[in-house]
């Protein structure tokens, strides 16, 4: 996280450094400049006026997922952009908002794991099995992890078990019923992703489900598949979506299969 | 992490977007091996002209530079480079192959032409990741345009707001679509904003048919 304008390169924060990400209106000129940067609309007027006239700007932190955007863009003239101390659980808004945070889960920065990109060494993935991605909150809306906890209670009522390595998994108190500590449900992040494996059979019916609960979220989510290409052959997987109604993207992300261990 | 994968487009717009990223496996080949991701990444920047790369520990193409990113030993999990082309693709594809560095690497964009690029050099890929795009409450969405310019950043940090006043302004007169596309990328801190298509987007959104390469007149 760069410290202000004019500081050196980026550092990365771990989590529990994190700091909340104010706006110190007494500094503030009025310019406006920094309000359509942050991802979330959480930068607003205060109704304060500067002696030229000009309406101060304030961070609303209940919506503010303290990405660090605001911070990163340099877009403030006079500084004004400041970061504070968080606390649990606000601590868990940066950790999967902030790209540049390190989660203690994982210990990486990035809100998941390898998944396919390293999947020619690991075989985290096998032929007769798909991976599922869940990135909640995305494109750019948002979610609490109450609302993502509504997803993660209904996967584990349909018998899912959760990839172990992940930012989610690790909040996760209650495998067997999918819940989080009552005390991070209010909590906003910009994007979290929930991510687990199933057999091919059974893919049709948890995708059909989770079409059935998207429809009674407040929030989006961007839903990604996974599958390890047959020898020689068309993959049966994109048959199998599109018979269930799945569009795919023509574009998406394919692992060239160049990775091997080394010493 | 899926950033890269739900990048929205049709498959024309797509046919100039393909980022590349090079990862070392946790507990199989990440101790000891920076330099081979380095290596990818120096190629990659020097033989291409590449519309950005980075990686999110020192910066991107925008925040930083090649050397800043050589010269860094802090850890780096992935390096990451856009492609704007199948022929450079192809090309650097057989450069990966021909290195041999043992470390993975992923292209996301258009399946025909990554598949097509991989046949020309003889390579097999092994797993693939497919969008089945956005679900739940869509209707909260921004329109397709502003769309197709924000998930060019996967962690979402480049604003939808912005690129309406970013729109606003291009129209106005008061920034040019290729200053806008540059601010835009700033915001993404793995380098894999596209300004190029992002600047392509915005003229075509601003009803703008100027080609960058034409000369500063924005009509």
């Amino acid at each position: 996280m760069r410290g202000g304008r004019g500081s050196g390169s980026w550092r990365v924060v771990r989590e529990g450094e994190e700091t909340e990400m104010i706006i110190r209106e007494e500094l503030c000129i009025g310019c406006g400049q920094c309000e359509s940067y942050c991802p979330v609309g959480a930068i607003v007027p205060t109704n304060e006026k500067t002696n030229r006239g000009k309406e101060r700007r304030r961070i609303d932190l209940a919506p503010c997922v303290e990405c660090g955007t605001c911070l990163r863009s340099r877009i403030c003239p006079v500084d004004a952009i400041f970061q504070q101390p968080l606390e649990w659980p606000r601590t868990l808004r940066a950790a999967f908002s902030n790209p540049l945070t390190e989660h203690k889960s994982t210990g990486h920065m990035g809100r998941g794991t390898e998944e396919m990109k390293t999947n020619e060494i690991t075989h985290r993935f096998v032929p007769g099995e798909v991976g599922v991605t869940l990135e909640m909150g995305r494109p750019g809306i948002g979610a609490t992890l109450g609302e993502i906890e509504r997803v993660t209670r209904a996967l584990a009522q349909w018998g899912i078990t959760f990839a172990s390595d992940t930012p989610i998994t690790s909040l996760v108190v209650d495998r067997e019923k999918g819940l989080f500590p009552k005390e991070v449900l209010g909590e906003r992040v910009l994007s979290a992703i929930i991510e687990f494996k199933v057999p091919v059979e059974k893919l049709r019916s948890i995708l059909s489900g989770l079409q059935e609960l998207g429809d009674r979220l407040t929030t989006v989510f961007s839903v990604g598949v996974i599958s390890v290409l047959p020898e020689g052959g068309d993959d049966p997987i994109v048959g199998l979506l599109r018979e269930a109604g799945i569009n795919l993207r023509p574009n998406g992300k394919v692992n060239l299969g160049l990775g091997r261990p080394l010493p | 992490m899926t950033h890269t994968l739900h990048r929205e487009g049709n498959a024309e717009d797509l046919s100039s977007d393909f980022p590349v990223l090079a990862i070392r496996a946790k507990g199989y080949n990440e101790k000891g091996n920076l330099w081979r991701l380095k290596k990818i990444l120096e190629v990659a920047v020097t033989r291409y002209p590449l519309a950005n790369f980075g990686d999110i520990v020192t910066g991107t193409k925008f925040t930083s530079d090649l050397e800043q990113m050589m010269k860094s030993e802090r850890e780096c999990p992935i390096v990451h480079m856009v492609f704007t082309n199948r022929d450079d693709l192809t090309r650097f594809l057989g450069d990966l192959k021909e290195m041999n560095l043992g470390l993975s690497v992923v292209v996301s964009g258009l399946f025909e032409t990554i598949f097509d690029c991989c046949r020309k050099v003889g390579l097999k890929p092994h797993t693939v990741n497919y969008s089945a795009g956005v679900w739940g409450r869509v209707e909260r969405l921004p329109s397709l345009e502003i769309l197709e310019v924000t998930t060019l950043c996967g962690h979402s940090l480049v604003s939808s707001h912005l690129v309406k006043r970013f729109i606003e302004e291009i129209r106005k007169g008061k920034i040019r679509c290729e200053e806008a596309a540059q601010e835009l990328a700033r915001q993404c801190v793995c380098g894999i904003f596209n300004p190029i298509r992002a600047a392509r987007i915005l003229r075509s959104v601003c009803g703008l048919h100027h080609s960058p390469d034409e000369g500063p007149s924005q009509e």
